[in-house]
């Protein structure tokens, strides 16, 4: 009795003074027991506005497109424009900077 | 116990302890540089970082303060008295003891400074995970088998001696 009385207490030390833990809580899957349902606020249902009817109807739709359609080609065009006036100034500035390459190494 | 004695098993007491502290150490540096512990060192073994509140096997693991407290001064008082029984007693079991104080005084040490315990030798077999453990845990599960065994062994010796 002496020898199961003491091997017991060897296996009560091992519990209390080993720390080893499953893989399962390290990986989350661990419940959490803690949890306040009742500190969750109630959301109101969704209900109709009062004023719904007021409410302006949508435009119509088709419209709408072609308005897009139509901005977009004018946003590219401009995009066109700048980029040719870009390129325009790009080539005098060369120019320039090239004859006044040229002149100092004359001088 | 001669101060030789004391000396020497300060000495295993104290290596248990700063090894334990240093893998721990080695471990918490790795999640500080900002890298998830995660690191496979082969086909059995893997480092995973987990943070144990509770005793062996995630046991008594929680967020109450009084819980955690009180298995903290619980370990505390049995390290203690594993500590006059190791002073008091004389053989090989006193190694073992020492062992187990060592690893004890580590994971004592991790509870009062982190709140909790760091455990991270995943050993596996396939999909069929062992407990994740620390090294403090290896000392002292060695020291309290070898313990067992003395027992065992003791105990054989008396029968066959009286009979």
């Amino acid at each position: 009795m002496k020898i199961i009385k003491n091997i017991s207490i060897f296996f009560f030390v091992t519990l209390i003074m080993t720390s080893c833990s499953s893989i399962k809580e390290g990986l989350g899957q661990k419940k959490l027991g803690d949890g306040e349902e009742f500190l969750i606020e109630k959301k109101n249902p969704l209900v109709v506005p009062p004023d719904f009817d007021d409410l302006p109807l949508p435009k119509n739709t088709n419209n709408e497109e072609s308005n897009n359609v139509e901005t977009e080609e004018d946003i590219q065009k401009l995009f066109e424009l700048n980029f040719k006036q870009k390129k325009k100034s790009t080539v005098e500035n060369n120019s320039t900077s090239l004859e006044e390459s040229i002149i100092k190494k004359i001088k | 116990m001669n101060l030789k004695k004391i000396l020497l098993y300060s000495i295993l007491i104290s290596f248990v302890f700063f090894l334990d502290r240093i893998s721990k150490i080695y471990i918490i540096n790795l999640t500080e540089v900002g890298s998830n512990v995660d690191v496979y060192i082969n086909e059995y073994l893997n480092l995973y970082l987990i943070w144990n509140k509770g005793i062996a096997f995630g046991l008594f693991s929680s967020d109450k303060n009084l819980l955690y407290n009180s298995i903290t001064v619980l370990i505390f008082l049995i390290t203690m008295g594993i500590l006059i029984w190791m002073i008091r007693i004389k053989g090989y079991t006193q190694i073992f003891l020492g062992l187990i104080i060592g690893g004890s005084l580590s994971n004592l040490f991790d509870r009062i400074y982190y709140s909790a315990v760091p455990d991270f030798i995943d050993f596996h077999i396939k999909s069929f995970h062992w407990f994740v453990f620390n090294v403090a845990d290896i000392f002292i599960t060695t020291g309290v088998f070898c313990l067992i065994l003395i027992e065992l062994i003791t105990n054989n010796k008396n029968k066959n001696e009286n009979n």
